[in-house]
């Protein structure tokens, strides 16, 4: 999902000041003895983006703001800090507070995770409180850069999802069949996405994942759906809602957006992290009758461990299943304009080729420089914004993406 | 040399040869007084991976490391199958996303035996040498 406003650049140095008064703090917290009872983690990435070309931006939909910056700090740099206790009869409690750019530009801390463990059996967990919505394999880890080999998630797979949160319950139970580790983890609750001076929320939702690990390979398959919301609050989206409720065709804007959307989303994903070689691949799909385009995409990841130096390479694909709407509206040509470029900026679908490579220069502290070359579709945006008021320039575009992060886990 | 007998057995159990249980073996051990009576391997590394928290009976365990270096690093090798660059990894993961909670890190031998003493639930693991009074071996961790 997307929403593209524009802002000055530098408009949330004062929140990221902030942000470094948090961490500090946390380094400071962290020379200090920990209890016995509470532990305290922590881990942040600082990362730098810029693209090839002047008039477009790197944009993670649903995710980040877009930025008209040179080189944006704001898409991958994040802090987080979390505390864990552990109480006898087998209950503990995590919380995790994290501070990143969110979609609205807003780089407030907020509650990432918040949940209370139970365990009532070795092979049998029940959490209650705010997890993460388990839609990828790697969904759970999904702020953990120092955790992946890539500077971020592929966008192309991850974006087709932009909903963090699981507010509510999900069970874990795990059974052991010679080597061979099954989980099943079935979840319900509902998701909110801050948008600026919006929420978009996934209300009721349910969903079943599979993870299974065997020796260095595991492998993934999950299952969500939910009825949504998605109120778009963008130019784009309010110019052409406003034509349409004045024309014949006012349904057509019922389509774009609103309250009554109904989701479904399916994974199924891959690894083999060997000692000299790491290889993962996903699939995922997103089928919505509204609101958003049904599209699916996937990446394959191919990464080469010598020491504590790995590069790495990663195709993705996102393809567009489904627009938002069909409707026809080319007997008022200035309409159908106006639709096209709704839609086109809805569209995420591109391709990308990516070479890189992590190095871990500390025990707690990885270097990750990524040279991305993605090629937008055609009637697409990607994974991109414009960065200029020329709004129709990303269709069917090459752009290149350089990336820098430093990320660590303390 | 109780100790030594008990590492003797502790190696039998766990399928070893006695003949390799050398000196610089990596061992897990546990207070004498503990309840942790047994680990397999396989629940070494699961709990030694955060793919676990408990122990089959559903004992919780408080995991401990020993200090960063090559000790830990051989220890995870043997245990795991997995470089140190794949278990940090794997731990921030399983940290970040509440999947496990942390292994307490000792900054020394001498701090490992003192946690392990004081704390009954906790495991840890050291060269089978550094064995001392008060510590039973559960395990040993072939090279």
């Amino acid at each position: 999902m997307m929403l593209r406003t524009w802002r000055p650049p530098g408009h949330n140095w004062r929140a990221w000041r902030r942000i470094v008064v948090l961490l500090s703090g946390l380094a400071l917290s962290a020379t200090a003895p920990a209890g016995e009872d509470w532990r305290i983690s922590g881990f942040a990435t600082l990362g730098a983006v810029t693209t090839g070309e002047s008039d477009a931006s790197l944009f993670r939909s649903g995710i980040s703001a877009s930025s008209n910056d040179r080189v944006d700090f704001a898409v991958d740099s994040i802090v987080g800090i979390q505390v864990n206790r552990q109480f006898d009869h087998g209950t503990d409690i995590t919380a995790q507070v994290i501070a990143r750019e969110d979609q609205a530009g807003s780089v407030e801390p907020r509650l990432a995770w918040a949940f209370a463990r139970f365990t009532p059996m070795s092979n049998l967990q029940l959490r209650l409180g705010r997890m993460r919505a388990p839609f990828f394999m790697y969904s759970d880890s999904v702020w953990i850069n120092y955790a992946n080999m890539w500077v971020r998630p592929p966008m192309e797979v991850y974006g087709l999802n932009p909903f963090t949160d699981l507010d509510g319950a999900d069970l874990i139970w795990r059974l052991d069949i010679g080597e061979v580790d099954i989980e099943v983890r079935p979840y319900a609750g509902r998701s909110l996405l801050l948008l600026p001076n919006r929420k978009a929320k996934l209300s009721r939702l349910y969903g079943l994942n599979l993870t299974t690990h065997f020796s260095d390979w595991s492998f993934f398959v999950g299952h969500a759906e939910s009825p949504f919301a998605l109120p778009w609050g963008d130019e784009i989206f309010t110019a052409v809602d406003a034509a349409l409720r004045r024309s014949p065709y006012a349904s057509v804007a019922d389509e774009l957006s609103g309250k009554d959307g109904y989701a479904r989303f399916d994974a199924v994903g891959m690894q083999w992290d060997g000692s000299d070689y790491l290889f993962s691949a996903e699939y995922a799909r997103r089928a919505a009758n509204r609101y958003i385009p049904s599209a699916h995409g996937w990446h394959f990841t191919l990464a080469r461990r010598f020491g504590n130096i790995a590069p790495y390479f990663m195709l993705a694909r996102q393809i567009e299943d489904e627009a938002v709407t069909d409707a026809d509206l080319s007997a008022i040509p200035p309409l159908q304009a106006g639709l096209d470029l709704f839609l086109e900026s809805r569209n995420t679908a591109q391709k990308s080729a990516t070479l890189g490579v992590r190095w871990d220069v500390h025990r707690k502290a990885a270097l990750k420089v990524e040279l991305t070359h993605a090629h937008v579709d055609r009637g697409a945006w990607g994974s991109f914004t414009p960065a200029s008021d020329d709004i129709r320039s990303l269709s069917d575009r090459r752009i290149n993406v350089l990336s820098v992060s430093v990320d660590l886990s303390f | 040399m109780i100790s030594r007998l008990l590492l003797l057995l502790a190696a039998l159990f766990a399928g070893l040869p006695v003949s390799l249980a050398l000196a610089d073996d990596m061992v897990i051990v546990t207070a004498k007084s503990s309840a942790i009576e047994v680990i397999t391997q396989d629940e070494a590394a699961k709990l030694y991976l955060g793919r676990t928290t408990t122990l089959a009976d559903n004992t919780s365990v408080t995991l401990i490391d020993l200090p960063p270096g090559a000790e830990r690093d051989r220890f995870y090798q043997a245990l795991t199958g997995k470089n140190p660059v794949q278990i940090r990894a794997n731990w921030s993961r399983q940290v970040f996303t509440g999947r496990a909670l942390p292994p307490r890190q000792a900054d020394s031998l001498e701090q490992l035996r003192d946690w392990l003493l004081s704390d009954e639930r906790s495991i840890g693991y050291m060269p089978a040498s550094g064995l001392g009074d008060g510590l039973r071996p559960l395990l040993v961790i072939g090279r």
